[in-house]
């Protein structure tokens, strides 16, 4: 029995490694000379040359690098904040707070992003509020509002296994109130991040930020609708429908339009 | 008819041949011959009228598949005709109506009939319409036709005479009519007209509706007020009038046709009462609640009215398209002000007339004066019997200079028809006095200070984004991808599923430590096969005590006694007690006894190779399983 339980403790264990990605990765920086070796990974290389490049004020430059590591499959709230910036400062202000959205969305307590969308969004020419939930919504499930989607997955991992592993001790140690107590605190704190973890999967309101500087919205699918009204670059909407071709959007004020996909960056 | 009288005719001249009996035979002979006669006579004349009634019935052995017939033929200007279309049989479509560009046709839906008479059915479909003539005359209603069968076929045309309404006798003699005016039949370009529709009634009437009052591009319309009703008299006869009022302005010059207005009512129809019926205490109560007569639809039609624009002349300098009657007056707030203060120019433009074109006339220059333009305000009137309106435009004036000052003259033009030329009028001279301003004073301009402590407020001078990042983070996913995804999925797998099997284990274990000998009966025939497989030695003796030691384990372990030390009989007990059937028990009894036997070597003559067989591992293994099969069963 004890070698079983070792071995339960092993196995965590030998998963554990990848909950801290940060010690794992590689330092690159700017500081090497030009004769030390370039970074093994292309999309190190990506990065440093984009930071380079947006250094140097050349963002459409940055821009494209910053994308290449993309296409490349990275996805992380540091690129995004960059490419928000250099997006910001190329003048696409619709791009820009697209990318802020998605920073934050994967670095929901980053205060430079929020920081950096705050500025950006006082370029936007129209004057609606950008789709946030409650605040009241925003204090109750806190947990799920300041936690990243990534960090949500490793939390239901991590308390499921203690949860199981205590349920596991508890065959042996029946009496034990704090073995009990435990684990009903972890069964509801998984729960909560479980519930918190389908809401980010499943339920996560799709939000479309304007790109060009100012596009029409019709009454229906289709370029001969009648144009109810017009948005400008870097608006925020909330997305309620989508089409292979035309998406639906509405203002906080109910009002709601139809606009080519094209003119639309989703970000949710 | 003829037919009975013939018939008649004939039994009167039976009757008097009957009663000639009994006369002289030449006398007879006469009168048989004249009532034969008479008799031929009598035939000729029915055959005569059978063929006269005969015409009839063979036309409608060749009936007209379809036939058009109207109410009436003789109608006025403003009433209507019913126009029915029946065709035999089902067609294939609605019929085709001739052309009727002398009357509006509205449909009335169809009706569908069916009879049976003498055993065949036939059936026919009425098509209903509504014709009404839209200008005096007679007019020929063409064949009407349509498609039965693949035949087309077509009815009898037939002439319609339309009077005028002066023809019926004046409009005093109709219950219904409508009439429309124009308040003059030569305006100039622009000029307000008058276009006044009456719906005259003095019987009781329904729902009304006007359904076309439609004056085309050329002319402006605007709605004067509400529908005004009232009563009135026409040479002695009480109307119940209905009166509504447009102001039109036309907009070109030349023959410009106001086309006829549709009007659809329901009128009560009294129900004709039979002569020799006398009126009834219920009468009077249809009449109360409305059910004295059934309701029709009327549909009434005015004249067309056709109007002589006639062109305005050239324009002078300052016209902006007014026609009509205008004025304009000027009035300043404050006469006396000083220089810096303000005053409230007043311009009012008001009159009759195109008033949607009221603009701001021309101001003069005041180069004495700072003026601030204001928003004008404006109202038009619809209420009164013509369009009238009102534009007030605001300047705020304020002197640069002391002094007498002045307001010049502010003129207005526009075009009178009434006088049928363009006239002016224009504002009085407005004479102000300007003092000079007092001392001014001094603005204090300073930045913006605390009020306690006295220290400047931080200003914000420039605002940017924050700097990017450059940590490493910025190069890997942050969603685990390759065996950081398997490892975090094994993680989240693994927990639960050692558990369970963790907690299987801990529930047999609990059961082992419950129930001693259940882990000898759940291991008793893995064992016994076990030991059965090894190699045994022959049949020796060595062998069979190794089988009956085997076979006496194994039922000890399943039936949880002690087996070593079980007799054959013991066992053979056991083992029926246990759900085993007797012939099996029975067989391991003497297997048992012969094992024993043989162990001692006193079954060594009679030790058959059947012995030796069942000590082997076959023989055992087959004994063994068909015991447990048994047991297990009998459990289950």
């Amino acid at each position: 029995m004890r070698r079983l339980v070792l071995l339960v403790v092993v196995g965590i264990a030998a998963a554990l490694p990848g909950f801290s990605q940060d010690g794992e990765l590689p330092v690159v920086t700017e500081t090497r000379g030009a004769g030390e070796a370039p970074p093994a990974a292309e999309p190190a290389e990506l990065w440093v040359n984009g930071n380079a490049a947006y250094e140097a004020g050349d963002f459409e430059r940055a821009v494209v690098l910053y994308r290449g590591m993309q296409d490349m499959g990275v996805d992380n709230g540091h690129l995004h904040y960059n490419l928000g910036s250099a997006y910001l400062r190329a003048g696409e202000l619709g791009r820009a707070i697209a990318s802020y959205r998605r920073s934050l969305r994967l670095l929901p307590r980053d205060e430079d992003a929020l920081a950096n969308l705050t500025f950006a969004r006082r370029s936007a020419r129209d004057e609606i509020a950008p789709p946030e939930p409650p605040a009241l919504l925003r204090t109750l499930l806190f947990w799920h509002y300041s936690l990243a989607p990534a960090e949500v997955l490793r939390g239901v991992v991590l308390v499921g296994a203690a949860f199981w592993g205590v349920l596991a001790v508890r065959l042996y140690r029946r009496t034990s109130e704090v073995l009990r107590w435990s684990a009903a605190c972890l069964l509801v704190v998984g729960l909560a991040l479980g519930g918190s973890l389908v809401a980010h999967a499943a339920f996560a309101p799709a939000v479309a930020v304007v790109l060009p500087q100012e596009i029409d919205l019709h009454a229906a699918a289709g370029e001969g609708s009648v144009v109810r009204f017009r948005l400008h670059a870097g608006t925020e909407i909330r997305i309620i429908e989508q089409r292979p071709e035309w998406i639906r959007i509405e203002l906080p004020d109910g009002q709601r339009g139809w606009s080519k996909r094209e003119y639309l960056e989703i970000v949710e | 008819m003829g037919l009975k009288s013939a018939g008649r005719a004939l039994n009167r001249s039976r009757c008097d041949a009957d009663s000639c009996r009994g006369l002289p035979g030449a006398m007879r002979g006469r009168r048989v011959a004249a009532a034969a006669w008479i008799v031929v006579a009598l035939v000729a004349v029915a055959v005569a009228a059978a063929s006269q009634q005969g015409q009839q019935p063979r036309a409608a052995r060749s009936p007209e598949k379809i036939q058009a017939t109207v109410d009436r033929n003789q109608v006025a200007l403003g009433s209507q005709i019913f126009l029915t279309i029946r065709i035999d049989g089902s067609p294939d479509a609605p019929p085709r109506l001739p052309e009727l560009p002398d009357f509006r046709v509205v449909s009335r839906g169809q009706r569908r009939d069916m009879q049976w008479i003498n055993g065949r059915s036939s059936n026919s479909t009425s098509y209903n319409y509504l014709l009404i003539p839209t200008r005096a005359g007679a007019f020929e209603i063409g064949p009407a036709t349509a498609v039965i069968n693949g035949t087309e076929v077509g009815s009898l045309p037939f002439t319609v005479q339309v009077t005028g309404a002066e023809e019926q006798g004046g409009e005093r003699d109709r219950d219904l009519f409508v009439t429309a005016s124009a308040s003059t039949e030569r305006p100039w370009q622009g000029q307000q007209v008058i276009y006044t529709w009456r719906f005259h009634s003095r019987v009781p009437v329904g729902q009304g509706s006007i359904e076309s009052m439609d004056f085309g591009n050329d002319v402006v319309v605007e709605d004067l007020g509400e529908v005004r009703q009232f009563s009135t008299a026409i040479d002695g006869v009480q109307y119940s009038v209905n009166e509504v009022r447009k102001a039109l302005f036309p907009q070109r010059s030349g023959a410009l046709t106001l086309p006829q207005t549709r009007m659809r009512v329901e009128v009560q129809v009294e129900q004709p009462r039979r002569p020799n019926r006398r009126r009834s205490l219920f009468d009077d109560f249809d009449s109360l609640f409305g059910g004295g007569g059934r309701w029709t639809t009327k549909y009434l039609l005015t004249e067309p009215l056709t109007l002589d624009v006639r062109p305005l002349p050239p324009a002078p300098d300052g016209w902006n398209g007014l026609v009509g009657e205008f004025d304009i007056r000027a009035s300043l707030s404050r006469r006396e002000l000083q220089v810096g203060q303000s005053a409230t120019l007043e311009v009012q433009v008001a009159g009759a007339g195109n008033v949607q074109l009221l603009a701001e006339p021309g101001f003069p220059e005041l180069p004495a004066f700072k003026i601030y333009p204001d928003q004008p305000d404006s109202s038009i009137d619809r209420s009164g019997r013509r369009l009238t309106g009102r534009k007030v435009f605001r300047r705020a004036l304020v002197p640069l200079v002391a002094g007498s000052l002045d307001i010049p003259p502010i003129d207005l033009v526009y075009f009178d028809p009434e006088r049928g030329e363009y006239a002016a009028h224009s504002t009085n001279r407005i004479d102000l006095d300007v003092a000079p301003a007092e001392d001014e004073e001094e603005l204090m301009l300073t930045e913006s200070v605390a009020p306690t402590t006295g220290k400047v407020a931080v200003r914000i001078l420039a605002d940017d984004i924050l700097p990017i990042r450059r940590a490493a983070a910025g190069m890997v996913s942050a969603v685990p991808r390759g065996w950081r995804l398997w490892a975090w999925t094994a993680c989240g797998v693994l927990p639960p599923l050692m558990y369970f099997a963790l907690l299987a284990h801990h529930r047999r274990e609990r059961r082992y430590a419950a129930d001693a000998t259940l882990r000898r009966r759940q291991r008793a025939l893995r064992e016994a096969l076990s030991a059965a497989r090894e190699p045994g030695s022959g049949a020796g003796p060595a062998s069979a005590a190794e089988a009956s030691r085997i076979v006496r384990r194994y039922i000890g372990d399943k039936l949880g006694i002690e087996g070593a030390a079980l007799t054959p009989s013991e066992a053979e007990t056991a083992l029926v007690r246990a759900g085993v059937e007797g012939g099996l028990a029975d067989r391991c009894r003497e297997l048992l006894e012969q094992l024993e036997a043989a162990r001692y070597g006193l079954t060594a003559a009679e030790g058959g190779s059947g012995l030796a067989a069942e000590m082997g591992t076959e023989g055992l293994t087959r004994l063994i399983e068909t015991i447990d099969r048994q047991i297990r069963g009998r459990v289950a």
